[in-house]
């Protein structure tokens, strides 16, 4: 036999009514139809200068072939690695192709010898633009090398 | 200016590539994000 519920007192909250929410939603993104690694590594010989730093990207500037990310994908920077004898600091920005010479530094990791920056939760490398590299050699001598490397994944969009 | 400064490899899916590294001349008034002026304090113009 159902129990009737009892109207409210004055007052009190109706909890008997179903509470709308309005959750606000991310817009739909692009929707990913291929995925590609990208790891790219090398060696920088020598070193920055005691105290001085270098800013460095690979090649053309995203590839070989690509100055930026090409339209249509999108980069997602994972790791990036630095080795080299001496304490450093290291950096990765993103320079954009429309304001060309502006770079943002993204984020920064110091150490001695080898320094490894995750970036799980950075956003992606969006069309035109692209990842840039920074070292700063802290130590008293400049070393021979600088030994780097960087995965990522590259997403083909619809 | 750019300067190639090292060689690597960059493979992109299953397609394997030398590369150059490229060194890249910076306006370090133009650098935004984290504070350079805070990381580097060298004398370099």
């Amino acid at each position: 036999m159902p129990v009737p519920i009892k109207g409210r007192g004055i007052g009190r909250p109706d909890y008997s009514k179903p509470i709308g929410i309005d959750v606000p939603t991310p817009k739909a993104e692009r929707k990913v139809v291929k995925q590609s690694e990208y790891w790219a590594a090398g060696e920088i010989i020598p070193g920055p200068e005691p105290n001085d730093y270098t800013v460095w990207f690979v090649d053309k500037g995203f590839s070989v072939d690509s100055e930026y990310v090409p339209k249509g994908q999108r980069f997602r920077l994972l790791k990036f690695t630095v080795s080299v004898p001496a304490y450093i600091t290291i950096c990765a920005g993103i320079g954009l192709q429309d304001i060309d010479g502006n770079i943002t530094l993204l984020y920064w990791e110091s150490g001695n010898q080898k320094v490894t920056i995750d970036f799980n939760y950075l956003r992606p490398f969006e069309e035109n633009s692209r990842p840039i590299y920074f070292l700063i050699n802290y130590g008293d001598v400049q070393p021979d090398f600088v030994d780097w490397s960087v995965i990522g994944v590259v997403e083909w969009l619809e | 200016m750019a300067r190639v400064v090292g060689k690597g490899i960059l493979r992109i899916g299953n397609e394997e590539k030398e590369i150059n590294i490229v060194e890249v001349e910076i306006d370090l008034n133009k650098v935004k994000g984290v504070g350079i002026d805070k990381l580097y304090y060298g004398n370099r113009e």
